[in-house]
Formats: structure tokens, sequence, C-alpha cells
């Protein structure tokens, strides 16, 4: 679904991402390791065209997305949480959501005329979202008054009803509660087994190791090591970056 | 005599308020601090003069006023379209200085510092509008009508997607959104609508010359904006009235001009400071100031 | 051939005069990271503190120059503790800033001309100030000084910038605030101090400035714009880069009046900023950033 081919990146004189290459399956949980500054980040950058490359190709779903900006990348269905808060703050949580959902509303007259309404069909997967991560009662709340969580779980569900075949996850669960915690994990398994496809940054190993299929160990930008969690588990080489 | 006086500050405070709320479109909405939004004010007031005085029609003065800002407005958004923050406003900065420039110095077009005179009042239905009664009217209907466009442009969809740009552009960007499309449309907009109150303003005082155009005359504007509270409409409403009536005490102390215009300019730079420091939300804004 | 040095050396003046006042408003720019508008402000004051202490004490001029730029300087330094280190202390965005630091220009412009009136003020310190022929094009010795002052002093604010403890700590700041404060660098004693010296620089450009043309209250604001632009030209927060569009803004104005009416001057200002504005907003020296 995603391949990345010899990417690289500079920044000022330091490779961020240096000659990546690796490519992530549908259908599978895919999680990005390794220690900070690796570049891991940069690459979720990359890939969301906010960074252009140097050199190497991005190719989503058979399409080469390198040199597209970032609105195309997420209508051609990439769909993204960071790991700092990025959502409207002046907004209620509905309104951020129903930004995610309205795909009609940069068009003027079409909105001012009233003629841009929210399907039913829209509304109720609205409020299955809401249910599933079980913040319908924090719907009409600015999301600047929310829990550091709560903010997290609204993230999570603007970028679900994003449309999307994949879903970029940047430390989706550094820094909340460990229920919350919990309830991510299930969530994300439930996605998959709903046939989503993600990629993932995460540093809590035992997290990482309980919902992904893949691992992808990034060190210095480059990729050193690739396989199932057991597989890296035991690999020498990225128990040397990580000591 | 009152009555004249009252009728008088009613349609500053129309025309004022059809300027403040269309800043309140760009910068209470979009998030963009134009600091050249009073040039769309100059240049709509130009556009129409220049052909009111040859005898157009008003109505068509009005729209060609509106559309010659709008114009200058999409001009504007491709300069600040790539930039951000402070960045942005000192372009809009620059434009204001160029605009003043350009009206002190193109003499051929617009008189240069000597301004143009004789502006007719609209005379049209039947009414003329030389009555500042009549005027008045006119002014409120026209302020009306802006006032909820507006608000039907702030309460749609396309509003919150605007919203969202102002809270976060990467954020709406990667959820899909051609925030540059948003922006420009949104400062077309509020031009268009700066340019049909400097429209109506050229055809209330008659006269006009560059020296009412200088970057130094958004302060009132933004004091209004900001004193209603961003992205409150009705608060802007309410701000103009405040603002446009608070010097006006100072005319019956018996000041003459020359100190009554250095005192209007010290309330409104003190308005604005205590704004900032006391009350980021203004009166009525549902989002701060930061 | 003497058309085109005139027109040199006129462009060269005005361009010392920008880059006094640049070079002040960059300096500060590059530690605060926010549009002091104020700073022409400082100006203005400081022409007008200068010009009633010399017509209503019976100091020596000397030590009135003194008095004017300690003046500025803590003009300057009280603008910052007063107005910018609360609006900072509540995080508010260089936006917030920025208007504030209109509004106060505003305010002393209205302020100055509520306590001397609107007409113009003419100091007459320097008696014989009559134009040399330098090779068919005239320059006068105040002129001369202005332009000779101003070497001297970027080459005393480089000195200053290279060598000492200060200079280094504010380049410090400017390159990167949080890398500067973990090794010890306190952020809000830099700020303090450039604006100190930023105004301490708008001090001598009022001084000067005030003995070469007559002083009014809008002339801060007039300055400011000019100034500014400069800025622009040469890439905002590079002191160097300020310098440098100074100059070329100076330079360009003046040979402009030979295609054009002088009338023009300004025009030829704002029409250079909108090209830069539009085609190269990071200015001359300045490094390309997504982020602007």
């Amino acid at each position: 679904m995603l391949k990345i081919q010899n990417l690289s990146k500079k920044f000022g004189g330091v490779m961020a991402v240096d000659n990546c290459s690796f490519e992530i399956e549908t259908g599978k949980i895919t999680a990005l390791i390794g220690p900070n500054g690796s570049g891991k980040t940069t690459l979720f950058n990359l890939i969301s065209g906010i960074e252009k490359p140097e050199k190497g190709t991005i190719f989503f779903n058979g399409g080469d997305i390198t040199r597209c900006s970032i609105e195309q990348v997420s209508n051609f269905g990439i769909s993204r949480v960071f790991q700092q808060s990025k959502l409207f703050k002046n907004l209620t949580v509905r309104e951020n959501l129903l930004l995610a959902i309205d795909n009609e509303d940069t068009k003027f007259w079409k909105s001012l005329l009233g003629s841009n309404k929210i399907t039913e069909g829209k509304e109720t997967k609205l409020k299955e979202v809401l249910n599933e991560l079980g913040i319908s009662k924090i719907k009409d709340k600015l999301t600047s008054d929310l829990s550091f969580g709560q903010k997290r779980l609204v993230e999570l569900a603007r970028a679900l009803l994003n449309s999307h075949h994949l879903l970029l996850l940047d430390e989706p669960v550094a820094g909340v509660n460990p229920k919350i915690k919990k309830d991510v994990a299930k969530l994300l398994l439930d996605l998959k087994k709903g046939g989503q496809t993600i990629l993932l940054i995460e540093h809590d190993m035992s997290f990482t190791a309980s919902i992904a299929d893949r691992i992808v160990v990034m060190d210095s930008g480059g990729v050193i090591a690739h396989g199932s969690p057991s597989e890296i588990k035991n690999n020498k080489q990225v128990l040397a970056a990580y000591l | 005599m009152i009555d004249a006086y009252l009728t008088h500050l009613a349609i500053l405070i129309g025309i004022y308020s059809i300027l403040a709320i269309s800043l309140q479109l760009s910068l209470g909405y979009g998030g963009l601090l134009n600091l050249g939004h009073f040039s769309f004010f100059g240049i709509g007031a130009y556009a129409s003069a220049l052909l009111s005085v040859e005898g157009v029609p008003f109505v068509i003065c009005l729209l060609f006023a509106g559309m010659v800002a709008a114009f200058f407005g999409w001009l504007l958004s491709i300069a600040t379209n790539k930039l951000k923050g402070d960045y942005s406003a000192l372009v809009t900065l620059g434009f204001s200085f160029v605009v003043y420039a350009v009206l002190l110095n193109w003499v051929a077009l617009t008189n240069g510092s000597l301004g143009i005179a004789g502006i007719p009042r609209p005379n049209f239905l039947g009414i003329d509008f030389s009555n500042n009664l009549y005027f008045l009217l006119l002014v409120v209907f026209i302020a009306l009508l802006s006032y909820l466009f507006i608000r039907k442009i702030c309460s749609s969809s396309f509003g919150r997607a605007l919203e969202s740009t102002r809270d976060d552009e990467l954020a709406a960007k990667l959820l899909g959104k051609n925030t540059t499309k948003l922006k420009r449309a949104s400062l077309l907009i509020a031009a268009f609508f700066a340019g049909i109150s400097g429209s109506l303003f050229a055809a209330y005082i008659t006269f006009i010359d560059p020296s009412s155009f200088t970057f130094t005359n958004l302060i009132p504007i933004l004091s209004i904006v900001i004193v209603g509270g961003l992205a409150s409409l009705p608060g802007t409403i309410v701000a103009t009235v405040v603002v446009v009536l608070l010097p006006e005490p100072f005319r019956f102390i018996g000041f003459p001009t020359s100190i009554l215009g250095p005192i209007r300019q010290i309330m409104y730079a003190t308005i604005l400071l205590l704004i900032i420091y006391l009350k980021p939300r203004g009166f009525y804004g549902k989002i701060d100031l930061e | 051939m003497s058309i085109f040095l005139q027109l040199l050396i006129n462009g060269v003046i005005a361009g010392a005069i920008y880059a006094l006042v640049s070079s002040g408003f960059s300096l500060i720019y590059s530690t605060n990271k926010f549009v002091h508008f104020a700073h022409g402000g400082v100006i203005a004051l400081s022409a007008y503190f200068f010009f009633w202490t010399l017509s209503n004490s019976s100091l020596t001029p000397v030590v009135v120059i003194a008095l004017t730029m300690l003046f500025s300087a803590l003009l300057g330094y009280l603008l910052n503790k007063v107005f910018y280190k609360p609006l900072r202390a509540k995080k508010s965005s260089s936006l917030i800033l920025f208007v504030t630091s209109m509004a106060i220009l505003i305010l002393s412009e209205a302020l100055v001309l509520l306590i001397f009136g609107a007409n113009a003020k003419t100091i007459n310190l320097i008696k014989n100030n009559h134009g040399m022929e330098i090779a068919g094009a005239i320059i006068t010795p105040l002129q001369l000084a202005i332009i000779g002052t101003a070497v001297l002093l970027f080459l005393g604010l480089y000195l200053f910038m290279k060598k000492t403890k200060i200079g280094k700590a504010m380049r410090a700041v400017a390159d990167n605030k949080e890398v500067a404060e973990i090794v010890g660098i306190s952020s809000e004693k830099i700020y303090s101090w450039s604006f100190a010296i930023g105004s301490a620089i708008a001090g001598i450009a009022a001084i000067l400035i005030s003995l070469e043309q007559n002083i009014e209250p809008t002339m801060g604001t007039s300055l400011m714009v000019k100034g500014f632009i400069s800025a622009i030209i040469g890439g905002v927060g590079s002191v160097p880069g300020a310098i440098l569009g100074s100059f070329s803004l100076g330079l360009t104005e003046n040979f402009g009046t030979w295609f054009l009416p002088s009338g023009y001057k300004d025009a030829i200002a704002f029409l250079l900023l909108f090209v830069f504005l539009l085609f190269r907003p990071q200015g001359i020296l300045g490094i390309k950033n997504k982020q602007r």
C-alpha cells in the first residue's frame, strides 16, 4: 500500500532521513520505532507532504505522491494524528469532526446557499465514532477546554472521520493514562479487524509489541531492521542502537 | 441642529460598521491581521468618486467600488498567501503604504494631494439623497445587507472551514482543505465590503484626499474589532457605536480641532492598549487575541 | 557626470539616514522576534527631547547629545519593561506585540502633537553648513558627518556584537533562544539590552536627522516606514542586511529621480518594497523560511 524508496532528507548538514526504504501492507498495523532523533517524525512529514525529500520516492496505492501538496496527500487518503495537539481550539468537538467529514465546505456559493448539507450517512458515521471512542458526552465542548487524554481521543476521531486508506499516528498514547492507553490499543486492533491499515510511531515497547504486526526500526535516518515483534526483540543491531 | 448632528453620527456609525464587520471577517474568522484593510476603504472611495464625478449612477459606482477593492484584495492575497503571522501583517502594512503613495502621486488619475471635490450625492428612484436623513436610510439599508451577508458566510460551513484555517492552517490542510482558496476568498469578500463602505463615505463627505486613507486611520477600526471581540459580529456593531461616540463629548467641551485630532488618536490607541492588556477577548469575543 | 555623482551622494546620504533607523530596529527584531514599530516613536520623542533641552537649558551641545542618547536608551528600555514584558509573560504572539507597538507609535505621535503643535521646528546648532563642491557635486559638512558617524557606528556595533560578552549573548538569543537559555543566557536580560542599545542608536539617528532636516510630529512614522522598508529589503532581523537594504533604498530612490519626477521618490520606495514582498519576502540576506 505504502512504499518508501531510497528516501533522503537533509536539514542543514544533518541527514534526518538517510536512504530510507520499506513497505507496509494493507490491513496490517506497522510500528515505526527508534531512538529520539532517528528521523521518524521527519519521515511522517515527508509522507504527509509537509517536507519535500531531496531524493527518493513515496508510492501510495501505486501512485507517486512524493511531490504532492499536503491537501493532495490527504485527499488521496492518508490521515494523520500529530504528536502535539493540532485541534482547532476555538471550535467545538463536533465542529472539529464535521470539518473532517465535510469535503465541500471550501466551496463558497454552495455552502452559502445551504446546498452543502451533511448527509444522514455522514451524521450516523459521526455518531458511531463518537460512541466508539466514548466522547459523545463532550461533543459540544470547545476543544481548548478538554483534558489531555480527551484531546488525543478527539484527534483520533477526527483522523478516522477524514476519509482515508491509511492512518498515520505519531505517538497516539504518549502521556495518556493507562486506561485510555488500553482503550486505544483495543480500538486500533478493532480498526485492523475492520480492514484499516495503520502506521504508527510509538515509544512504549509493550504497547507496540501488543498490537503491531510488523515493526520497522530506524536509527540515524535509516532503517536498521524490519520484521515481526518477536524477530525485532532478538535482533542484535536493534539492541545496540538502543543501548 | 441636534437632529442634524445625530444624523451625521448615525451615518458615520453605519459606514464604519460595514468597514469593521468586513475586517472582522478577515481578522476574526480568517485570522489575517490585515493592516492594509483601510486601503480597500480608500480604493473604494476613489473608484466610486472618480466615476460619480463623471455622472455615472450611484448604484454602479457602489458596485464598481466593491469590485475594484476586491480585485486589490485578490492581489494582496497572492502576496500574503505563503506568509504567516507577523510577516503577512507586514505585507499588508506595506500594501497600505503603496496605495497611499499611488493616491498621492498619480496626479493624472487621483488629482494628488488636492483630492477630489464635488462628489455628487446619490440620486435614484426619484429620491435625492442630498437630504441626510435619506442618506442615513440608504446607509442603514446597505449596512444591514452587508451584515446579513457576512453573518451568513460566518455561520455557513465555509465559515467553519475558514475558522479552522485561522486556528491551525496545517491541520486544515491535513484534512484536505484548500486553505489558499479559503484565505483568498475571505480577503476578497472583506475587501469588497470595505470598498462599498468607502464608496458610501466618498458620497457622504463629497470630498476625499489621500490623507484620509493613511494607515493610522486603521487604528479606530482595529480598536472596534478588538473591543467588540474577535469572531463576534454583534459585538462589532456595539463596539462601532461606542468607539465612534466616545470622543464626541470632547467636541462640546470646546476644544479646538487642532487639539481634538490628537486627543482622538490618544483615545483610540489607549483603548486598544487597555483591551490588549485587560480584556483580550473584547466584550463579546469568542476567541482570545494572542 | 556631475548629476550622476550628485545622485550618488544624495543616495548615500539618504541611505545613511535610513540605516541609522533600520539598524536599531533590526537589532531589536533579531533578538525579540517581533516588529517594534514604536521605534519610530522613540526617534521622534528623542528628537523633540533634543530640541527642547537645547533651547531650554544652558547645557553645552555635547552634554545635550549625551543626555538625548541616555533618554532614548531609557525610553526603549522602559517601553520593553512596561509594555512588552507583561505581554510576553502572557505568551502573547508576536502579532499582538506588533499591534501594541503600533498603538504606542500613534500614542507618542499624538502626544508630541499636543505638546509641541503641528508645525515643524528647526534646530540651528550648526552655523556654517555651506555645501562643498566635489567634482561638480555638492555635499555639506553635516552630511559628511552623518555618513561618517553612521560608518563609525556600524563598525562599533559590529565589534560590539563580535567581541563583547553581551554582544555574543545577543547573537546567541537571536540565533536560537531555547539553546541560548540552556547555556545559561537569560533571554529577558538580552531583550532589555537590545532595547537599550537599539534605542540608543535611535537617539543618535534622532540627533543627526534633526540637525539635517526639520523635526515634526509625524517624523517618527515616516522614518520608521523607510527604515522598515530597508529592513524588509535587506532581510528582517539581520543588522548587516538592514544596512545594506538602507543604502539600496537610498540609492534606488535617488537614481529613480533620473527617470521620474522627484515627487515619485516615495512611490519608488514602495514599489521596491512590493517587488521584494512578492518575489523575495525574505530579503537580500534573509534565509528562506517557510514559516514566514
